[in-house]
């Protein structure tokens, strides 16, 4: 025996149970990992153990984060073809989401509020918050989202993530699905987000995916 | 409680306390920085100290993996003189690479690095069983390993701050902050976990389990490692 080195075992096991140790460490781990982790944490189930077991539902529906290529900045987005002709019928709406304080009713803060959209369908929109004077204070998370329907993975798709009180844009739906926001009140007092639509849309009713905040529009032209 | 009972329930209470680390799921998903905590390093714009700092200290506390690291360095630390040397030497290691990794905005693969964390457990474990002396016939630098080590612990950090867009404005002092943070939490876990070794430590046990609870560590090192190489490569082939 050398020195003892500080830190380390002061009696250390013997070569042959440190190859056990060592060995069937790195063989239970892999075990582990492959049989519980993988399926449970990111749906990778190579054995079938994870579906067999149910841990793979622990996983949940499997995303996709789909890339969008971002609008250059100041100038107007590319269109591959600038006159396009719809089925879906045109609507306008608008609107009003109250939030509420983020001190004392932090459970109302925030919400999604979303609208249906097939792929190609395009709208148009603006809205501004009222209540709330510091543009920090309110966040906003523009995106697109298509629920996971059996095997086929759920689909994100990111916009724009940012604080501000006011936004106007449009959006051609990329895929099917609900399309919208998650805004987040971090003001102290309650405020309300003015949101006026006009497109080829449907409007998500109250208590379904995409507006569980139970939102009603204000006032609608079909 | 008698001495008898004690000594009884010590290795039972350690290992409770490994489980809970490394089972409970709000502590897995704690591992990153995930939600409101996110929503915040987002959208938050200025100096915000005391945030920053709670979050830094809430990573700490929450983050196994950088516990069970901890836990393996100072399991058979017998002079606090020693665990104060060596607990500095990581606590410089990752806020090296927290700092610099944030500021000048060099971003690393999170799975590589994470991957790279999990076997910095099973790499103390090992070593702590002497298994460089006994497999080898060398001894690394304890100290300098977890200098190393540490480097790759505070890139981990920066590397998952990168990922939220953290704001310029006032970057400088949040991140700071954060540091600061990470350093108080270190030292809350590392009073906990110091607390019940200790006492662990005066029970005929220990000399018992000491082997078994490295090999634990060892093992849930590789898990982790192995959890993070599979997001890599998956993450890589979509």
């Amino acid at each position: 025996m050398t020195e003892p080195v500080e830190g380390l075992a002061p009696q250390p096991p013997s070569r042959r149970k440190l190859l056990l140790i060592t060995g069937g460490g790195f063989l239970a781990a892999a075990a582990i990992a492959v049989l519980f982790v993988l399926p449970a944490e990111m749906h990778v189930d190579p054995t079938g153990f994870g579906r067999l077991t149910g841990l793979a539902r622990l996983a949940g529906p499997k995303t996709e984060t789909v890339r969008t290529a971002p609008s250059p900045r100041g100038g107007a987005a590319p269109v591959a073809t600038p006159a396009r002709y719809y089925p879906t019928p045109f609507r306008s709406d608008v609107i009003e989401i109250p939030l509420g304080s983020s001190e004392t009713d932090n459970l109302h803060s925030e919400l999604e509020y979303k609208v249906r959209m097939k792929a190609g369908d395009s709208l148009v929109y603006s809205w501004t918050v009222t209540g709330v004077t510091n543009p920090e204070e309110f966040y906003s998370d523009f995106h697109s989202e298509t629920p996971a329907r059996g095997q086929t993975p759920a689909k994100v798709m990111e916009y724009r993530q940012s604080t501000g009180l006011t936004s106007n844009g449009a959006l051609t739906a990329p895929i099917e699905g609900v399309h919208g926001w998650y805004l987040q009140n971090q003001a102290v007092g309650a405020v309300v987000v003015h949101l006026k639509l006009s497109g080829f849309y449907e409007l998500v009713p109250p208590g379904e995916y995409g507006n569980l905040g139970g939102i009603q529009p204000k006032a609608a032209k079909g | 409680m008698t001495r008898r009972m004690e000594r009884r329930l010590a290795p039972w209470l350690a290992a409770a306390i490994a489980i809970l680390l490394t089972a409970v799921p709000g502590l897995a998903l704690a591992h990153g920085i995930g939600g409101k905590d996110a929503a915040f390093v987002a959208s938050s714009h200025g100096a915000q100290i005391i945030p920053f700092l709670y979050l830094g200290a809430k990573h700490m506390v929450t983050g196994y993996d950088h516990l069970l690291f901890i836990l393996g360095v100072i399991f058979f630390l017998y002079r606090l003189s020693h665990v104060a040397l060596y607990v500095t030497m990581f606590s410089l290691g990752h806020s090296i690479t927290l700092l610099t990794g944030v500021l000048t905005g060099v971003q690393v693969n999170p799975y590589l690095i994470d991957a790279i964390i999990g076997l910095s457990v099973a790499y103390k474990a090992f070593d702590n069983l002497g298994g460089f002396q006994t497999l080898l016939g060398v001894q690394p630098d304890t100290k300098l390993a977890v200098l190393v080590f540490g480097l790759f612990h505070g890139f981990g950090l920066a590397t998952k701050l990168q990922t939220l867009h953290p704001s310029k404005d006032g970057l400088v002092a949040n991140m700071i902050s954060f540091n600061v943070g990470v350093e108080l939490g270190q030292l809350i876990a590392l009073t906990v976990m110091l607390g019940v070794i200790l006492w662990w430590r005066k029970s005929s046990s220990f000399a018992r389990h000491a082997v078994l609870a490295n090999a634990l560590i060892l093992t849930a090192g590789f898990v982790l490692m192995d959890y993070q190489l599979a997001g890599f490569f998956t993450h890589r082939a979509a």
